[in-house]
């Protein structure tokens, strides 16, 4: 067996995890060779290296978790205990907040009518606001001639529109 | 009392020895988790999963094999589910995440370097495909055979040493790559 050949199965050998024939057969070769020797250290202080940042690196469970995790285990009906859903953002809790905001919005904001006239919101305002427009429109109704002016400032030039009722004008200069 | 027994006694009606059966393994389970997802609380997340998966299909455990491979099956599997749907859902551990773990765990001295142990594992780890990790976490994480690797996995014992070869090698060359050549960044 050559270095070449030998270093493709040497990752699998340093930890014993060839066949019986293939590992002898590599322990042959690297009786005589220093390179291969060298490269089955590496594979080593490698594999030490990362042993130890596991071990280094390792989480727990905090608080109650796990007894949380199996008491849902043996009642299935109890609600999922996911860590990124704290109590404040549990569906009944959101659920329950969106209906207090709508109902605020509705009453300080949008303010409907039947809402409005229930709690006598705003009544007196909405009345008179309706009875002006009404005397406009009245207004608007009696009127027979519409008049309109344009002024040159340049030359003062005056020009008058008179509209009657069909929008038909005579002009006047 | 022997896991068979438990297990017996649990499917009998008597879940609180679930509690006992299950002990044993609490934190290497989401040891393995952590390592296959990369986060703690999403390690905790599959963990959950698959615990609750375990007790739900309690009945398809086959009795005299062992409990600890196939508790390991069903948190590898999750592992390999959540992974799934993440690159779906093009999700990323945030780095405003990752901010926080650092100012969390900033306060005693061996801080910067645990956080520095906890990045160098993450990079190493993340070089290799999800199959070639879950490969070599069971086999160097965890010290299983490789016969028994494969049947947590479900894959053949050739398999597994072509996945295995691989995944030293990279890391191997990952490690020389980053920590072994500049004195600075070797950790102890």
């Amino acid at each position: 067996m050559n270095c070449r050949k030998a270093q493709r199965s040497l990752a699998l050998f340093f930890k014993d995890d060839l066949g019986q024939k293939q590992r002898e057969m590599i322990l042959t070769h690297i009786s005589g060779c220093p390179a291969c020797q060298d490269e089955i250290a590496r594979y080593r202080r490698s594999q030490d290296k990362i042993k130890t940042w596991l071990e280094k690196d390792a989480v727990k469970w905090e608080g109650g978790e796990w007894k949380r995790i199996l008491n849902r285990a043996k009642n299935p009906s109890e609600k999922k205990i996911s860590p990124f859903a704290p109590w404040p953002f549990k569906k009944g809790w959101a659920f329950a907040c969106m209906l207090l905001f709508t109902v605020l919005l509705s009453v300080f904001v949008i303010q409907p009518a039947p809402l409005k006239r229930f709690l006598g919101i705003g009544s007196n305002s909405s009345a008179s606001l309706q009875k002006g427009f009404a005397s406009k429109i009245e207004q608007v109704k009696k009127q027979e001639t519409i008049l309109m002016t344009m002024v040159s400032r340049e030359s003062g030039l005056k020009i008058v529109w008179i509209f009657d009722k069909d929008f038909s004008w005579e002009e006047d200069q | 009392m022997k896991e068979d027994v438990l297990v017996e006694k649990i499917l009998a009606g008597e879940n609180s020895y679930f509690e006992q059966l299950m002990k044993p393994y609490q934190l290497s389970l989401l040891n393995i988790a952590y390592r296959m997802a990369g986060d703690a609380e999403e390690a905790k997340e599959i963990c959950q999963e698959a615990v609750l998966k375990i007790y739900k299909y309690l009945n398809r455990f086959k009795k005299g094999a062992s409990f600890k491979n196939w508790a390991y099956k069903v948190v590898v599997n999750e592992s390999y589910d959540f992974l799934r749907k993440r690159r779906r859902q093009q999700r990323i551990v945030s780095i405003h995440k990752r901010e926080n773990v650092l100012e969390d765990s900033f306060t005693p001295e061996n801080a910067y370097s645990d956080w520095e142990v906890k990045n160098a594992l993450r990079n190493c780890l993340f070089v290799l495909t999800p199959k070639e990790r879950s490969v070599f976490l069971l086999r160097d994480g965890e010290e299983f055979s490789i016969k028994e690797t494969a049947s947590i996995l479900g894959f053949s014992s050739s398999s597994v040493r072509t996945h295995l070869s691989r995944a030293r090698r990279k890391i191997r060359s990952q490690l020389e790559k980053t920590y072994f050549q500049e004195p600075r960044r070797w950790l102890s």
